[in-house]
């Protein structure tokens, strides 16, 4: 009697579990088909100060086949007094659900820069759905222009904005790489400032070009780095370890490809009067074109001159940061982080960083003239 | 000690790494959190050996048989209870975290209520198991999960996008008084070994407890607190992280995986903390049921043979739990887990000076 009940029991509970299958079909899950990717969100200043932003959404046009019908995107706008207005707006614009799980780059217009950084980028941390590890960079005539720019390149299935910044596509010293998560701590953080890639693109829009980058201090105020900078700036972060290098000697010109590099640097305040900032950078890397013939047996003087090249560039981009107030390196950062907490080190670091000199140690190594001498 | 202690000891260091302990830590980061975690590091392995020597020289039996054994039975029990309590808020709060995270995290748009239903299904199943089955769970799925938590690990140390300046700025904060709430909070990491108190009864031979043993105990501990405390720093910047709510999936998400399955290792944490706060909960709720059951004797609760008492605390539980996380904002549930924690470290000295009664009862 008893085993009876009991499989009876068994019988009745395997049932309601197969019966729990029916209620499956309830929850709340949007299939792939009912969503509409969001690829790269740009924010504009608009003139008005009533709706000071104007958002762009570039989305992926869901198709049958890639092949067929090349790629699509489609384009939102909407000018609002907050971007979460704004994207709601936007929502009722298509049929399907924004999904921003794909929305990889955050393009913000050079106008909007005067605005608070904390207040622009709250709604972009504050979203669960937005990755950390998106990248942030300034277009350049307006966010607008870059994101409706379709380079010829750009392949079916594959976003150009992406490719630029993942490191798997395209790789150059000339591209400052920003995710949200680090902009986010240089906008908090004393002493070290954020830097941005300047996307921008021409009239017909068929071209972005990112070789720029932009910084903004703590007093909003913004300088904007050069080709040239930039990658000096990408060598002395330790971003991007390669960099080209131009040496002009006395009778004899040629390129360096730095291909390894590593840069570091300490903060020495002795006296109060001189902090000194020591750089030590240690590069290697071969010729890569010269005008006259090389000769091997002089690697040695190549190296030299090379050193003193470099040496020359970084010096020149220091006393720019220094003279234009920016710090993107982190010498606070460093400072503070260096010396025991007394709650003043942001106000010493002020006075001393104008005062500083700089000390750049190159030791530039070059192994070979490369496949010809 | 035997290998199921480590795991008890270890799934309470990892569960805390997502709920409050962070956040209650890095809003303590300029009034003296490092030092009260290294105090914590004394304090708790000081508290495991304690825990682990008593035992031990009770093999095969939880504290309830102990107390039936040399205490007055209204006094064990009262006692018994209150212990219980504690066990269940203990559960409760990381039970209710993870409910929040995964509404805020992966199923938005399912309702709270039923996202807690589900884990409390699993759970209810799992707590009313033996005592053994737990534990065979526990270590079977802390395998499964050892190596992803070895994977994020080594990805958020060598990721280059970690700011060690950011690490040794707030490592320059060290010269500041300690704060009881940190202190507490830190502590509560190495409180894993006290789950003994029922789980004894599965540890049925004598072990050696040796220098050793604690110190590697000491070193997984003083591991888990540096990442947890130093890691969402490096990655997130000094300033501006206390205002950050959840600052361990916040760092999960700056990681990424370029060439991975999974890009955002956001995902593949939350769904690692899922099975560890699953077994953290499983822990702590197995004690109080065993605890309640111990106290609650009465043969009235009976229907043909079957002892209903623990369908029925199950049902409490189930109770309570939906209620209160119905109830409680994110902001009450740190604000009392850290009230929890402090209150927890206080009773402990309670706990240890019933110890120390039992082993002279136990001599004489």
């Amino acid at each position: 009697m008893i085993k009876k009940v009991q499989r009876f029991g068994k019988t009745l509970l395997l049932l309601s579990f197969v019966a729990m299958l029916l209620i499956q079909s309830g929850c709340g899950f949007k299939d792939i088909d009912k969503r509409i990717f969001v690829l790269s969100i740009g924010v504009d200043h608009t003139d008005n100060e009533e709706t000071p932003y104007r958002v762009i959404l570039k989305l992926a046009v869901p198709s049958g086949s890639v092949k067929q019908s090349g790629t699509e995107y489609t384009y939102l706008t909407k000018e609002s007094e907050s971007l979460s207005t704004a994207i709601r707006h936007l929502k009722t614009q298509t049929d399907k659900e924004l999904d921003f799980g794909h929305a990889k780059v955050i393009v913000f217009g050079e106008g909007i820069l005067h605005h608070e950084l904390k207040e622009i980028m709250d709604f972009f941390i504050r979203r669960r759905d937005i990755q950390m590890v998106s990248y942030v960079g300034i277009g350049k005539p307006s966010a607008e222009k870059v994101l409706k720019a379709e380079p010829e390149s750009e392949m079916a299935g594959s976003h150009a904005l992406f490719n630029f910044f993942d490191q798997n596509g395209v790789e150059s010293q000339l591209i400052v790489t920003s995710y949200l998560f680090d902009f986010r701590r240089r906008v908090f953080g004393n002493g070290i400032d954020p830097i941005m890639p300047v996307l921008s693109t021409n009239e017909e829009k068929k071209r972005i070009d990112i070789n720029k980058a932009l910084i903004v201090n703590d007093e909003n105020k913004t300088v904007e780095l050069n080709q040239k900078q930039t990658a000096v700036y990408n060598l002395m972060s330790n971003n991007f370890e390669r960099y080209d290098v131009r040496v002009k000697n006395d009778d004899q010109n040629f390129t360096v490809a730095i291909d390894t590099s590593e840069v570091n640097f300490q903060i020495q305040v002795d006296s109060k009067q001189q902090p000194i900032i020591k750089m030590d950078v240690e590069a290697v890397g071969i010729i890569q074109e010269s005008d006259r013939e090389t000769d091997f047996r002089k690697l040695q003087d190549y190296s030299e001159a090379a050193s003193k090249t470099i040496k020359k560039d970084l010096t020149e981009v220091l006393k720019m940061f220094q003279k234009e107030g920016v710090d993107p390196l982190g010498f606070g950062l460093r400072y503070k982080s260096t010396r025991l907490n007394n709650n003043k080190r942001n106000e010493e670091w002020q006075e001393l960083y104008p005062k500083a000199t700089f000390e750049v140690n190159v030791n530039a190594l070059i192994k070979s003239t490369g496949v010809i001498e | 000690m035997s290998r199921y202690f480590y795991y008890l000891v270890f799934v309470n260091m990892l569960a805390n790494v997502v709920a409050s302990v962070p956040k209650i830590l890095l809003a303590k980061k300029s009034e003296g959190a490092i030092v009260s975690m290294i105090l914590a590091i004394f304090i708790g392995l000081a508290l495991c050996y304690i825990v682990a020597r008593f035992f031990n020289a009770f093999p095969g039996q939880g504290l309830p048989e102990l107390m039936g054994k040399y205490m007055p039975g209204w006094f064990g029990k009262l006692l018994l209870l209150f212990i219980a309590g504690a066990w269940s808020v203990a559960g409760l709060i990381t039970l209710v975290t993870y409910s929040f995270l995964l509404k805020r995290f992966l199923t938005p748009d399912m309702p709270l209520v039923f996202i807690t239903s589900i884990l409390l299904f699993f759970i209810s199943y799992g707590i009313l198991m033996k005592t053994s089955s737990v534990l065979y769970t526990v270590e079977f799925v802390l395998l499964c999960c050892l190596p992803v938590i070895v994977l994020i690990m080594i990805k958020s140390y060598t990721t280059p996008e970690l700011e060690w300046d950011f690490i040794r700025e707030a490592m320059m904060h060290t010269y500041e008084l300690p704060s009881f709430s940190a202190l507490s909070a830190s502590t509560y990491l190495f409180l894993g070994g006290f789950n003994l108190i029922i789980f004894n009864r599965f540890f049925t031979k004598k072990h050696k407890i040796t220098i050793k043993q604690i110190l590697l105990i000491g070193l997984l501990g003083g591991g888990v607190l540096f990442t947890t405390y130093f890691i969402p720093i490096g990655m997130n910047g000094f300033e501006g992280i206390e205002k950050i709510a959840y600052p361990w999936i916040f760092t999960s998400d700056t990681l990424r995986l370029d060439l991975g399955v999974i890009e955002r290792i956001l995902f593949v944490f939350l769904i690692l903390y899922l099975a560890i706060s699953f077994l953290s909960i499983l822990i702590h709720w197995h004690v109080v049921l065993e605890l309640t059951k111990s106290v609650i004797t009465t043969k009235r609760f009976k229907f043909k043979d079957i002892n209903l008492t623990p369908y029925i605390i199950v049902g409490v539980i189930w109770l309570g739990s939906i209620q209160i996380t119905k109830y409680l904002t994110e902001y009450q549930l740190s604000l009392f887990s850290s009230y929890f924690f402090n209150l927890l470290l206080c009773s402990l000295f309670g706990l240890i000076s019933l110890f120390w009664f039992i082993l002279r009862r136990a001599k004489s």
